[in-house]
């Protein structure tokens, strides 16, 4: 097993396995730190930040639907100023790679955010354009292919850190959004974010969600996740984080012969709270039984044959 | 602490239609579950029912180093839950969040509780023994009540359709017990309209109530935000609590049940 090589490279960002915990579903942390080193993990995205703190959507905030949840948290979150002080230091302390995710309403909030944080410890900058449950943010950026390079050149232009484009499923073409993303300087790519749903109580007559829309995530969404990863990792040149409905080291897998340099793992924490650690030995074991060396020979690694 | 361990089915029983008592062998979270803290408990694989349940901690039964808990079959979920057999392991994470505040200094307090609301009050009639009075109300058929009776220094009964005790609310009772004598706290545990209603008594009665909130979960411990419910935060203003670390118990002050 010692020689298995489990070490990626995202934009010269160096992670020590292919495993991070996904934005929204790991808090800052602290809560899975009870259960296990979160140092272990290649990193870890925190919860989406705002330049102000955000109260969040009123409850419920919650569904479930077959082999998947609907949220619609609606970025509740100290502030990316709290989070700096309060959050930042005690995971820089226990050696933990820490990637912020931030989230606006303007192209201006974003560049902000990417200001503050260039000047402190976080390994990279996670930009979510996509938040499908934000009314006034998220949506208007992610959808339209300007709108993403524009943003994303802003950005990429108020600090050096490398910067993780997210993309949102809910659009026409996820390869256009994710090559306009490239040409603006994104030095990497994340998706899939949550696909814009509702759930209806008919007990009631109402929607589930005070928030009405919210987003589904876990193992319903892996199929379509894993259609996007391959398409836009066969159309960009900047590396993939893939995530979607990923619970175990198999679906990880997937993934990573599908083109992603790394995987996230978001609701499966919920289930299991070892997921994230089982899925980086299991991605070990795999490797080993199937005679590899590194898990660099793996990312990508799947023929098609077909005549398509 | 919390742990996440795959636990013993020592008996699970229909106590009465739909209605299960489950008891769990864990020496170790029984060492350390208090009264009003919930077990968050796998109820099917992955794929089927995705997400844990969130069940309350009814007593714990020291000596055998189980826990029981009692759950109503509403959906899937308690479904596959009722469906175990003794024997069988099942995958639970606990205990978890904020339980009652218990103070062995208090004189006298009062336990009240509605439906399934009642399950979480056993515990703390373990606790309290013969210095509480258990205010138990149910639609029709009572349950719990030999084990919490056997405990309480009072019971009083109250069930929709007369079927036992008063027939009425359990609401109805409370104003007398607040009145005859020095309730140092009162615990409550049920549906929001009985919970609301037990507020205003004890405002009324200038007596301090503890309500255990519910709400639909997500992570459990506190990471992943959807499980918020309306509270006041130590000046007064509005703003969200989680359910599942900041609660599933609140003060009486903490609490917006309108909003
Ligand atoms: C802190 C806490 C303690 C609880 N203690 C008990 C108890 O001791 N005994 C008992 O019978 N019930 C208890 N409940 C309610 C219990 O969690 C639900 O009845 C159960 O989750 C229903 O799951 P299901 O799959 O059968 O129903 P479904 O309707 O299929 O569940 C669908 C989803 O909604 C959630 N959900 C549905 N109803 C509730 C509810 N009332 N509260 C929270 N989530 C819900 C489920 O967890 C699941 O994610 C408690 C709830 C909370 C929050
Ligand atoms: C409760 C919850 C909160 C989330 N919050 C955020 C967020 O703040 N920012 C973000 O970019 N994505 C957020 N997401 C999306 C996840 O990071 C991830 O993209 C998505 O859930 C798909 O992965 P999964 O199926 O493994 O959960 C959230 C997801 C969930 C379930
Ligand atoms: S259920 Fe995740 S924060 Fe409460």
């Amino acid at each position: 097993m010692d020689n298995v090589n489990l070490e990626v490279d995202i934009a010269g960002l160096k992670l020590k396995n292919p495993v991070i915990t996904a934005s929204g579903t790991f808090g800052f942390g602290k809560e899975y730190g009870e259960f296990y080193d979160i140092s272990r993990l290649g990193a870890i995205v925190v919860k989406g930040l705002t330049l102000n703190p955000r109260l969040g959507n009123p409850p419920p905030r919650v569904a479930e639907t077959p082999a998947g949840m609907i949220n619609s948290v609606g970025l509740q979150n100290p502030g990316v100023d709290r989070f700096l002080e309060d959050e930042l230091p005690g995971l820089l302390d226990k050696g933990v790679c820490v990637i912020a995710n931030i989230n606006g309403n303007t192209i201006e909030d974003y560049c902000r955010m990417m200001e503050k944080l260039d000047r402190s410890g976080v390994s990279a900058v996670e930009l979510n354009l996509s938040c499908p449950n934000v009314k006034e943010g998220g949506m208007a950026f992610g959808v339209e292919p300007e709108m993403v390079c524009a943003a994303t050149r802003e950005v990429r232009t108020a600090g050096e850190k490398p910067l993780i484009v997210k993309l949102s499923p809910n659009v026409k073409d996820i390869v256009e959004i994710a090559l306009a993303a490239q040409e603006g300087g994104a030095d990497a790519l994340s998706l899939i974010n949550t696909l814009l749903v509702m759930d209806i109580d008919i007990k009631t007559r109402r929607p589930t969600l005070a928030n009405i829309f919210g987003g589904l995530s876990g193992p319903a969404v892996k199929p379509v996740a894993l259609r996007m990863v391959y398409q836009v990792c066969g159309a960009v040149g900047i590396p993939v984080i893939g995530m979607g409905g990923i619970s175990d080291w198999r679906d990880a897998v997937q993934f990573l012969l599908a083109g992603a340099r790394a995987v996230a793992v978001g609701t499966a924490n919920f289930v299991n709270p070892y997921a994230p650690l089982e899925i980086i030995d299991g991605i070990e074991r795999y490797l080993t039984e199937t005679g590899f060396s590194s898990v660099n020979d793996i990312i990508g690694n799947i023929s098609v044959t077909s005549g398509q | 602490m919390k742990l996440v361990d795959k636990c013993l089915i020592v008996e699970n029983s229909e106590i009465q239609e739909n209605i299960f008592r489950m008891k769990i062998l864990s020496p170790q979270m029984c060492s350390i579950a208090r009264a009003g803290q919930f077990l968050h408990i796998k109820c099917g694989g992955n794929k089927h029912a995705l997400l844990r349940r969130p069940i309350s901690l009814s007593y714990r039964l020291a000596g055998e180093d189980t826990l029981v808990i009692v759950y109503r079959v509403e959906g899937q979920g308690t479904q596959f839950l009722s469906e175990q057999k003794p024997g069988v392991k099942i995958d639970v994470m606990g205990p978890l969040g904020r339980g009652f505040a218990v103070d062995q200094e208090y004189g006298r307090v009062v336990l009240v509780g509605g439906g399934m609301g009642v399950a979480p009050l056993a515990e703390l009639a373990r606790v309290y023994g013969n210095k509480c009075t258990a205010l138990l109300g149910y639609r029709s058929e009572p349950f719990l009540t030999r084990e919490i009776g056997a405990e309480a220094g009072k019971l009083l009964v109250a069930t929709e359709d007369g079927s036992e005790g008063h027939r009425g609310f359990v609401t109805d009772l409370l104003p007398r017990e607040l009145s005859e004598q020095t309730i140092d706290l009162v615990y409550c545990c049920g549906p929001r309209p009985m919970m609301k209603r037990v507020l205003d008594i004890c405002r009324t009665h200038g007596v301090r109530c503890q309500l255990s909130l519910e709400e639909r979960m997500g992570c459990g411990i506190g990471a992943c935000l959807v499980c918020s419910c309306a509270t006041r935060d130590k000046n007064g203003n509005p703003g969200y609590s989680r359910v599942c670390v900041d609660g599933p118990v609140f003060w009486d002050d903490e609490v917006m049940l309108d909003g």
